[in-house]
Formats: structure tokens, sequence, C-alpha cells
């Protein structure tokens, strides 16, 4: 799921604690913003920290000169050669039965231009695709380039030495900024793929949000003077560190549920993608309602008298299924625009072909 | 009052709003400031509710059309592509016509929203706003958390070691922090030091956020060695109803939220319902840019004629217009309504010839040379309104609002100028800080 997501749901579930909303609304204490900071925390530790610390046994750099055709001229970069060594690493991995971690570095061809390239699997025939593409600015716009046109496309395949398993159909676009890396892993039957093999490991794991809430507990306890208050920080710490990792699960990357005992991550239950709009929308959306509901119904003065089914019946359900209804009315319309557009593209070709064979 | 004798003022508020909103780095609430300052002089020019009729639909024309400088004085280097909005982008593929109508799409959007929200207006807003007020504390800080938080390193993973690595990712979302902690610093000496004599004491804040926003932008042109390509004036836009009503929507929510919750600006408003509503379509982002810019201006000041929220003062426009006028009842509110309308949709119309005529100067004239006679009119106008210590403010400012500029971080952590000040102040240790500082 997106940050604000995380970030919500993590402050929607501090507030279900009334002791932590007395505190909030008399001493002007900020722990709920604590379940916040800690629903996001996750991520922030991957994209601030593990990414950096990660160390790779192969690093691909397109523009050095082992990857192009010709030495001198970094326009030449040869996929075939970059395919091989993708190919080589993941056979490694078969052989040796070690994970082996791959990095792939952007082509930056000048101060604001970047070279494309794609990289994809093909586990029907155990193939390493890569497809070298234009020059594109830092918008990811393609552009002319001396020598390289604005559709320029070169593909080179490399076969592996067993089975090429993947959870992850997409081809990676590889232009601005940095280049993703892979993890290579023997499986029963073949080699898995591993999208980011530095994302959602430890920093992902229960047990992490576990030893925060008790660095929480024992440091809030020494500064209140009360354990019982110090129990309420560590609980709202814990808990959105946890709600982070069972939103996550709900897509398709999953987490690492069980480190340090376990070094792969648990895949997620396919339900939905994490920048699912929608579903975004309403995860916000409901922890909104649920902020606004405990913190009038955990207040001295209630403003609102409402029975919690009417609640989020009238403020939640309704509206909730009213877009979904809605997004999947559009979703359907623009597939149907799309494929329309589709079959007049190819009517037109067809007659194209059919002028130039007749004449 | 007639609506025939409050006609002339809406349409001279718009005509005034039009010309002011193509002046680079002119805010609307400056202008304001001005108009206030005379109007207890020229008493009688502005008879019955003719003020806030007139302030209104100023404000209207000036959040629909303030937009064209934007878009079109100012090429970004393209190494900052990256983080520039969605709409220079479009400008820097000839499509800037196309952006700045899709940003008047999502304006109009908003008004036509604003107006069916009255009964959320007058039945929810004030529940939602009794509930969160008490414990803006900690909302405050969960916003500051997530401005710093949700800024991700722009690493390329190049150097060899951990370290390397870490250095070279950190350094635009460092820049980000330093703007924010120097930022909030400042906004600490502001607000606990007044520079400048009590009868100028509400225009405070404005050299700082001029230092901020406005002079970084202008100096950036000046130096930016970028050419504008050519605009293509489109007969019509790509878009449909299901993009302008998800555009609209991702805008109304980020910009009522900043419109009703105390500090919250429009540009926070616009992040959270950016990230919110995740749309990947920039033409779904310019719209509903347009719609919390809408949203957020002209929804604060409508607050003000609500009167189930006691005549809320939310926004600059409202702290200004309330010390001369008073809203009673749901007639006001109409007319309040009315005039969103009217000058909302004669806005739009007059965006489109604007547009054009942007596009004709900027080809005619160097955007480099309006940059620098912007900054001119910046610097007088600071100097005439404040005095030198005005000036000295601004240029601090500046080079704060510089650093997210050259380190390529958000512009959105120059906020720490308000938000930091008063949200120690509302957690209690505000005055402690001050002290540290050596303030008092």
């Amino acid at each position: 799921m997106k940050g604000l997501t995380h970030f919500s749901v993590g402050a929607a579930l501090a507030t279900c604690f009334p002791q932590a909303v007395d505190m909030a609304l008399e001493n002007y204490s900020v722990i709920l913003a604590l379940g916040g900071v800690f629903g996001i925390l996750p991520d922030t530790l991957d994209f601030k920290l593990a990414m950096f610390l990660e160390e790779n046994d192969y690093v691909i750099d397109p523009a050095s000169s082992e990857y192009l055709k010709d030495p001198r001229d970094m326009k030449t970069i040869d996929p075939q050669k970059i395919a091989d060594k993708m190919a080589q690493a993941i056979d490694q991995a078969w052989k040796t039965g070690k994970l082996i971690k791959l990095q792939l570095h952007t082509v930056q061809m000048g101060g604001d231009l970047w070279r494309h390239y794609e990289v994809s699997y093909d586990t029907k025939n155990n193939e390493v695709v890569i497809e070298i593409g234009p020059v594109v600015t830092m918008s990811q716009v393609p552009t002319e380039f001396p020598g390289i046109p604005r559709d320029f496309k070169e593909r080179a395949t490399a076969k592996t030495a067993c089975n090429i398993l993947q959870t992850q159909s997409q081809a990676s676009r590889i232009d601005i900024f940095n280049g993703p890396s892979f993890g290579y892993m023997k499986k029963e039957g073949g080699v898995e793929i591993i999208f980011l093999p530095w994302h959602r490991q430890w920093s992902h794991s229960p047990l992490a949000g576990v030893a925060f809430g008790l660095l929480g507990w024992l440091l809030m306890s020494g500064i209140t003077g009360s354990l019982r208050t110090g129990a309420i920080y560590g609980l709202i710490i814990a808990l959105g560190f946890i709600s982070h990792i069972i939103c996550d699960l709900t897509g398709f990357m999953g987490a690492n549920l069980l480190w340090p005992f376990r070094k792969t991550r648990t895949e997620g239950f396919h339900f939905l993608k994490a920048s699912n709009p929608i579903a975004n929308l309403l995860m916000v959306y409901a922890s909104g309602l649920l902020i606004i509901w405990n913190l009038n119904y955990f207040s001295p003065k209630p403003i609102f008298q409402l029975y919690w089914m009417e609640y989020f019946g009238f403020f939640l359900i309704l509206p909730a299924a009213l877009l979904i209804v809605l997004a999947r009315r559009f979703a359907k319309k623009e597939k149907e625009e799309a494929s329309r557009i589709r079959a007049e593209e190819e009517v037109a070709e067809s007659e194209e072909e059919f002028i130039a064979d007749t004449r | 009052m007639n609506f025939l004798i409050l006609l002339p003022y809406i349409l001279l508020g718009t005509l005034f709003a039009a010309v002011i909103s193509l002046v680079p780095a002119l805010h609307i609430f400056s202008v304001a400031n001005i108009i206030v300052f005379y109007y207890l002089r020229l008493a009688g020019i502005f008879p019955g509710d003719t003020f806030p009729v007139f302030m209104m639909s100023m404000l209207v024309t000036w959040s629909i059309i303030n937009t064209l400088p934007a878009l079109f004085l100012g090429a970004p280097d393209e190494s900052a592509m990256f983080i520039v909005l969605p709409g220079q982008k479009y400008m820097m593929l000839g499509k800037g016509y196309e952006a700045a109508v899709l940003s008047g799409i999502g304006a109009l959007g908003a008004i036509i929203v604003l107006g069916l929200m009255t009964p959320v207006t007058f039945k929810i807003f004030p529940v939602i706003r009794s509930l969160l007020v008490p414990h803006m504390a900690w909302i405050l800080t969960l916003i500051i958390a997530y401005i710093l938080m949700s800024e991700w390193p722009k690493a390329t993973l190049r150097p060899k070691t951990k370290l390397g690595r870490a250095i070279d990712g950190w350094k635009s979302c460092g820049a980000g922090i330093l703007t924010f902690i120097l930022s909030g610093i400042l906004g600490i000496f502001i607000m606990s030091k007044p520079y400048i004599p009590i009868e100028k004491a509400f225009m405070n804040i404005v050299p700082a956020f001029v230092g901020l926003y406005a002079l970084p932008w202008v100096i950036t042109n000046i130096i930016s060695k970028s050419e504008i390509p050519p605009q293509y004036i489109s007969r019509s836009v790509s878009v449909d109803y299901n993009l302008i009503g998800r555009g609209t929507f991702a805008g109304m929510l980020g910009g009522s939220f900043a419109a009703l919750m105390p500090v919250v600006t429009g540009g926070i408003g616009g992040l959270l319902a950016g990230h919110a509503t995740a749309q990947k379509d920039e033409r779904i982002f310019i719209i509903s840019q347009g719609a919390s810019k809408t949203a957020y201006y002209v929804g604060a000041f409508l607050l003000f004629f609500v009167p189930y929220l006691s005549h809320l003062r939310r926004g600059g426009m409202a702290w200004m217009v309330s010390p001369l006028y008073t809203a009673y009842g749901i007639t006001d509110y109409c007319l309040a309504l009315a005039t969103i309308a009217l000058s909302g949709g004669l806005g739009f119309l007059l965006l489109l010839p604007l547009s054009r005529f942007t596009i004709n100067i900027i080809t005619k004239f160097d955007y480099r040379i309006v940059s620098l006679v912007t900054t001119f009119i910046v610097f007088a106008m600071i100097g005439g309104m404040v005095g030198l210590r005005g000036i000295f403010v601004m240029i601090v400012a500046g080079g704060i609002g510089l650093i997210p500029v050259l380190f390529h971080s958000r512009r959105m952590n120059c906020m720490g100028v308000l938000l930091v000040p008063i949200t120690l102040n509302m957690i209690g240790i505000g005055p402690a800080v001050v002290r540290l500082l050596g303030l008092i």
C-alpha cells in the first residue's frame, strides 16, 4: 500500500486507546502521532537505510566497456552481453544453491538524458530478455539523440540452464535515477526471481514491531514514571508497525514474517496491487472515519450521538459501495474503448496491407 | 442588497484579479492587504455588501488564472523535471495551453462541488472541526512527520561503499529536512521577535513567504539556460468526465481538508490528496491541482459566510475582511455562492484568451527578463510595505528557499516556517524553545 495509507491506518489504530486520546486532549501529548510514524516506518527503514546496505554479487553497468559493442562508444550497448551476464547469475544460483544478488545501473547519456532499457524473464522459454530502447529525458519522454533514433529498439535473449520461476510478470523499465536489483534463489524445480531482495525483509517482520514496542515501553515508562502509560506507548508503536505488515500482505510481494528465522518473504494474498488507487483511498478514508469516531466516542463531551452501525453504514459502507460500482463501470468502459480502438487499428492495418498487395 | 448593485463589483473584482493574476510572484493576499489598507481611507467606494463580494470575486478569479505565470514563466532545467509538477512537464512538451485548460476545468469542478457541498458544509464540517481542533497538537505533529518521512531518497546506488551510497541517496531528503529545520527556526524568530511596527504586524510573515517561495523561483528562472519550447494551442483537450470527476474529487479532498484545518495550507492538502488517491494519469494530477487550489482559497473564505461555523476565519482573506465585515445568516452565504459561481465562470472564460496572451508574451519576451522585472517588483513591494527589515527577512528566507531547488527536494519543506512554531506552541514547548534560542 502507499505510504499515506500505512500512515493513516497506524494513526487510526492509535486512537482506539481511550487513555491515549485522553492524553492527547488533556496534556497535548503527541502519543497518537506515534501510530502514524511507526505505521510508515518499515518502508522508511527500507528506502532510507536497507537499500544502501545491500551488497550485490553482480553489478551490471551497461555503460561500462564490458557491455558495449564498441568499448569507446557508450551508444553501442550490447543487450546480448547484459542478457548473458544475467543468465550467468541465474545459473550460478542454480548450481551453488546460494542466493545471488544482481544490481542493474542506469545509463546517463548527458546532464539530463538517460538510456531506456527493459528487463524481463520469459518463464516459458527460460530466457532473460533485454530490450535496449531510445534516449529519454528526465520526464521519461523519448527524444532524438545523435545516432539513436526516437523509436530505437534492440532485443536480445539468453537461455538459462534451469527453469525460471517468478512471481512478478511485469517487465522492469530502467531509465532515470537508479536501477532495480534482483535476487536469484534456488527452489524446487528452478530459480526464483526475487524483485528488490532488500525490500520487506527484517524491516517488515512482526518481531521487529514487537522489539520497537518493547523499546518504546521501556523508554516511555522511564520518562513518564508509569509502567502503564509506557505500555500504552509501546502498544501503539507495535500496533502501528505491525499494521503496515498486515496491509502489505494484501498485495503480491508479501513480507518476511518469520525473520530472523527465515530469510525469504512470505508471499502476499494477491487481493490487490499496492498501488490500487481505490483501495488506498478507501483505506485512508476509513482511517479518517475511525479517527473521528474514536475522538468523539472517547471525548468527555461527545459532539454527535450515532449508533456505530449507522455511522459506519452511512459514511463508509454506502460511499465505498458507490465508489467501487462507479470504478468498475468506468474500468469496463475504458476496456471497451481500448479494444474498440485496437479493432479499428487492426482493420486499418489490414486495409493498408490489402491496398499494398493489390498495387 | 440588490444583485444589480453587486454585479459591477463582481465584474470589477474579476477583471482586476485577471490582470494581477498574470504578474508572477504577486500573491492575492498581498494585493488584498493593500486594498484593506486603503479601504478605510477610501470609505464610500464599497457600499454595503459590495466589499466582501469584490474580495470574493477577486479570490476566485485569481485561484483560476494565477496558474498561468507558474506554468509558462520559467522553463525548469531538465534535471529538475522529475520534481516539477506535470503542468510544467506539459509546458516543456509544448502543451502548456492544454495544462492551463485542464487546471481551469479542475477549478470549475471545485466551484460546482463547493456549491453542492452546502449541506455538508452546514452540517458535517462544524462537527468535524469541533472534534479535531482540540486535537490539533498531535494532528500537526502527524502532518510534519508525514512531510518529512514520505520524501524518498533519489539515489543512484553507484558508489562502491555502503556509506558512499547512503550519502549519495540522502543528499536530497537530507536537504529537505535541513530546509524544514531552517525555515522552522526562521518562523520561530519571526513569530517571537516582531521586527516590524505594530500597525503592520499583519504583514509579519509576508516577506518570509515571498522569500521562501517566490524569490527562489525568479532567481532560478534568471539563471536558467532552458528555452521555452513553442506552444501548441489545441482546439480541444483530451479529457472525459471520468478523468474530470477523479481529478476534481482528489483536489477537493485535499483542498477542503486544508480549508477546514488550521495551519494546513493548500500545498499540504494537495500532497495528502495526491498520495491518498494515488492517481497516475498526469491529466488527473493537473485537474486535481486546479481543483485543490480553488477549494483551498475559495473554500476557506466561503467558511467565513457559514452561519453554523460562527464566521470562521480560515485563510488570509477571511482574516483581512473580518474586521470590516460580518456575514449574517443564510442570505449572505447564498450571495457568496452566487459570486463564486459568476466570477468562476467568467474567470474560466478569461483563462482561455489570457493563456493565449501569455503564450504570445513568452514568445516575444525572454522569460528571464520577465523574471528580472518580477524580482524588482518583489523587492519594491516588500520594501514599500514592510521596509528594509522586511527585505532582509526576505533575502534570508530566499537563501533557505534555494536549498530544495539546488538539491531537488520538496519545496513544501519550507512550510516549516509556519508548522514548526505553531506546533511547538500547541504541544506546550514553544516558550522553552524560544528561551533556548535566546529570543526572550
